[in-house]
């Protein structure tokens, strides 16, 4: 599953993907997209304290829209 | 008021408390300068919590072993909560037996240094919170820790043997953390507190309820203790362990009228006078703390950390400390 939060602002990223989470079975892997590099905190904290694996997290440059950096995020359900 | 105990300094370093017992000191006791202490019999020794990175703890522990036989080795190490300023220096003991509380533990591993490393390398890019974040941590060598877990984990009070002593650890928690554990020590009329005691500074309520840290402040003040060692600022005495209390007490008073309002945790922070409290260090934990209590009374959610640290960000320009 892939979630699109680009352009909104923390702490809707986190919010979409506690959302997406709650439906999910364990060990389902799921890739964030955002921009807000307020994410960079906020997702792996989020991660980690509810127990959640940060598999994979990189940026890159200018690659989404309006030429902001784009943050992925990949991730694996407790 | 005066809260440091008469018979102390607060300088940086060991202070002697007598019959074997210490507690090493950070000032100003801000973000990350905790303290610790060493309870030591015989050639046994126990160390209530290491310090935020390897550097530091290095320090104490060789001043440690300068002045006492016993703290060559250091047998057994309390963290008495999981922030990292009072569990990253476990690394600097690798043999001993390190007891917590479990919750400490879980929490541990769930807020590992390598994160706090991350917070800071992402902070260049985060503007006004990014600068605050890092004017609160940039201090601190997370590159040198490498994360040690407790071995032994306690579920309720428990007395552990240090030569012939007896200390007791006391779960509190959650209040600060959800693992807040006392140290007692009975021969030595001695308390290490943890963070459940900022003396001179604001206590940070991250977990909460309120009524477990009133009633940690009541079980202190109860017992037969002489000498009270705080998680920061300078040792102190049942006086400041009252001060705390206070706090407690009147700032629950204050955020709930504010709550019942109709007002947000960023609003209610902002609003409440800080009367007696203002000259203590740190006054933006208030926002953390009318966010904590918010939960509590009844508020969805709890913020992110982002959140949080950007509106302490905001408190701090608005309102700059007094020196």
């Amino acid at each position: 599953m892939e979630i699109d939060a680009t352009g909104l602002s923390c702490p809707m990223p986190v919010l979409r993907l506690q959302k997406a989470l709650r439906g999910l079975p364990p060990k389902a892997r799921v890739t964030l997209l955002a921009t807000d590099p307020m994410a960079k905190i906020d997702v792996p904290h989020f991660l980690s304290e509810n127990g959640h694996a940060l598999l994979a997290h990189r940026t890159q440059d200018k690659a989404a829209p309006g030429g902001m950096d784009l943050l992925i995020f990949e991730m694996e359900k407790a | 008021m005066q809260l440091g105990h008469p018979k102390f300094t607060y300088e940086k370093g060991l202070h002697q408390i007598g019959n074997g017992a210490y507690a090493w000191l950070q000032p100003d006791g801000g973000w990350g300068w905790s303290n610790a202490g060493l309870v030591v019999d015989g050639d046994q020794s126990l160390l209530v919590d290491t310090l935020f990175d390897v550097p530091l703890t290095l320090d104490m522990l060789a001043a440690y072993k300068d002045a006492e036989k016993g703290a060559q080795t250091i047998n057994t190490v309390v963290n008495t909560h999981h922030n990292g300023d009072h569990c990253n220096g476990n690394c600097c003991c690798p043999d001993a037996q390190i007891i917590a509380h479990r919750a400490t533990a879980e929490h541990m591993q769930a807020e590992p240094p390598e994160m706090m490393q991350s917070f800071l390398d992402a902070a260049p890019d985060l503007g006004e919170m990014g600068k605050y974040f890092t004017s609160c941590f940039g201090p601190f060598d997370f590159k040198s820790v490498t994360q040690k877990l407790p071995d032994t984990l306690i579920d309720t009070e428990t007395t552990v043997k240090v030569g012939d002593k007896d200390v007791h650890l006391i779960p509190v928690g959650p209040a600060h953390t959800p693992g807040d554990t006392l140290a007692y020590v009975p021969a030595d009329r001695t308390v290490y507190t943890g963070d459940i005691l900022f003396i001179g500074g604001h206590p940070i309520i991250w977990e909460g309820p309120v009524q477990n840290w009133i009633n940690a402040c009541d079980r202190i003040i109860d017992m037969d203790v002489e000498t009270i060692v705080p998680g920061h600022g300078p040792i102190t005495t049942k006086a400041g362990v009252e001060e705390v209390r206070h706090y407690m007490v009147t700032m629950r008073n204050e955020a709930r009228a504010r709550y019942e309002a109709g007002m947000d945790y960023k609003e209610a922070a902002f609003d409440i006078a800080l009367g007696v409290f203002d000259d203590w260090g740190d006054r933006e934990r208030i926002v953390i703390n009318c966010a904590t209590m918010f939960h509590e009374f009844g508020a969805q959610g709890k913020p992110e950390i982002t959140e949080l640290f950007s509106a302490m960000a905001d408190y701090a320009a608005k309102f700059p400390q007094k020196d």
